[in-house]
């Protein structure tokens, strides 16, 4: 009985670490770190976390810690509240509708995704903050942005993979 | 028995499917909600913000905490390579400020003796207080920071923020422990300025670029390459005459500024608490201030 339980709890933090994960994507991404230029540039961490739980482990990120998450996102890179809530939300919605294409795939496929997924994503951000602003927002950082999110996501996701067969193989 | 958990399962599966749909498009209206809420009711959106904010900053200033020291320690390194040279161009820096000096002692002077003749009212008391960066967001699409320091030791919302250089942004939102900084880059940021020599007015427009823009210049009031941009005062958010930037470029219909402050290597900020809530601070911060008096 005290077995199961301890493996119960085991289980338990093992399965919430991809969402606490994220959390600290969501931090680290708006630390300060003093790089000329990084600020206006940084990628969105955390879309790629979700972006990656979707795709191999939905059952470890259901949509209401990717609405948190995406809350968290919001609050502290100062957006329009609910801007990112919405596109990973939608991240997450488009994923799992298409999981029969990207389930099995190779990681060339998946990373595919992202880039098409994110730009989206991306687009759409574009249009409702430059629709609430009224004016049309710079895309030039943006387009920096994205391709430094599509440029840092492989690395990221290597360790996601590696988490994946670590931390949560048992579970 | 196996049968009839079968049965549970083909009936339980869809109705499991709808509920997670259905869970799924409620959290999605509820985001455009958000969005909309946030356009209709500021004040409410704006606490729940804080509070939040309030909560994850100890989080952000240890997490900023080993950043700082390796940048320290990068910075230490260069000034160990650049110590020769900087000590010829500070020994230089010295001789000229020497000069500045002196000018400047007979300018104080003079100008206490023609304050005295004048009658002349000083502006009211100027307060500092200072605050740690502790997270540079926004990305693309916001140019804002956060500070750990908020309500409590008396920082309040539409008061300047700047670094020794220069205008940095003013606070857009506080908490308790925390605030939040619209830097001038920002899109939403709107500055009453003067051309330092000209005396010229006008409005700094933030465009999200690193060069905010000037906007309604008055008609033949003239601005070039190299005039010195400070804040006008007008408005009573800001004091006036706080150094802003240097204009740095002057196409037809587009004056751009470059800020003094630099957003990527400041780590430190001074809140300037100025004594007067101007036209920005409304009910949010007012009601922040009542509570602490």
């Amino acid at each position: 009985m005290r077995r199961t339980v301890w493996h119960r709890m085991d289980a338990l933090s093992r399965q919430l670490t991809p969402f606490l994960l994220a959390v600290v994507l969501v931090l680290l991404g708006v630390v300060a770190l003093h790089v000329p230029g990084w600020a206006r540039v940084a990628p969105l961490l955390s879309l790629m976390a979700v972006y990656h739980w979707a795709v191999y482990r939905p059952d470890l990120m259901p949509a209401y810690a990717v609405f948190f998450i995406g809350l968290l996102q919001d609050v502290l890179s100062g957006m329009p509240l609910g801007v990112f809530t919405l596109i990973y939300l939608l991240t997450y919605g488009v994923v799992l509708s298409q999981q029969r294409y990207l389930t099995g795939r190779t990681f060339l496929v998946v990373w595919l995704g992202f880039v098409l997924i994110s730009a989206g994503g991306m687009a759409l951000a574009w249009i409702i903050v430059s629709g609430i602003s009224g004016v049309v927002v710079d895309p030039r950082a943006l387009l920096y942005q994205y391709l430094l999110g599509i440029g840092i996501y492989p690395p990221l996701a290597r360790l996601f993979l590696a988490w994946q067969s670590r931390i949560l193989r048992p579970v | 028995m196996k049968e009839t958990r079968r049965t549970v399962n083909r009936i339980a599966q869809p109705v499991k499917t709808v509920a997670q749909r259905f869970a799924f498009m409620a959290l999605v209206l509820f985001a455009v909600g958000l969005i909309v809420l946030g356009r209709v009711d500021v004040g409410t959106v704006e606490r729940a913000r804080s509070q939040i904010l309030d909560a994850v900053t100890p989080i952000l200033a240890a997490m900023s905490q080993p950043v700082v020291t390796v940048n320290n320690w990068i910075a230490e390194g260069r000034q160990l390579l650049n110590v020769h040279s900087e000590n010829a161009r500070l020994r230089e820096e010295r001789e000229r400020l020497t000069k500045w000096q002196a000018a400047a002692r007979a300018l104080e002077a003079e100008n206490r003796i023609l304050k005295g003749l004048l009658n002349f009212q000083p502006g009211p008391m100027v307060n500092f207080i200072s605050g740690r960066v502790v997270a540079d967001t926004g990305g693309a699409f916001v140019h804002s920071m956060v500070i750990n320091a908020g309500a409590v030791v008396g920082v309040a919302k539409g008061q300047a923020v700047a670094t020794g250089d220069g205008l940095l942004g003013r606070v857009a939102s506080v908490g308790e422990r925390a605030a939040r900084v619209l830097l001038i880059t920002d899109l939403n940021s709107r500055i009453p300025i003067v051309i330092e020599q000209s005396r010229v007015r006008a409005i700094m427009a933030g465009n999200n670029t690193s060069k905010p823009r000037l906007i309604h210049l008055p008609t033949g009031g003239t601005v070039s390459v190299g005039d010195r941009v400070v804040t006008s005062g007008h408005g009573g958010a800001f004091p006036p005459g706080l150094p802003i930037g240097v204009v740095s470029a002057v196409n037809d219909g587009t004056i751009e500024v470059t800020p003094f402050a630099n957003r990527d290597r400041v780590e430190f900020v001074r809140i300037l608490d100025f004594g007067l809530d101007g036209i920005i601070g409304d009910l949010p911060s007012a009601v922040g201030r009542k509570r602490r008096k």
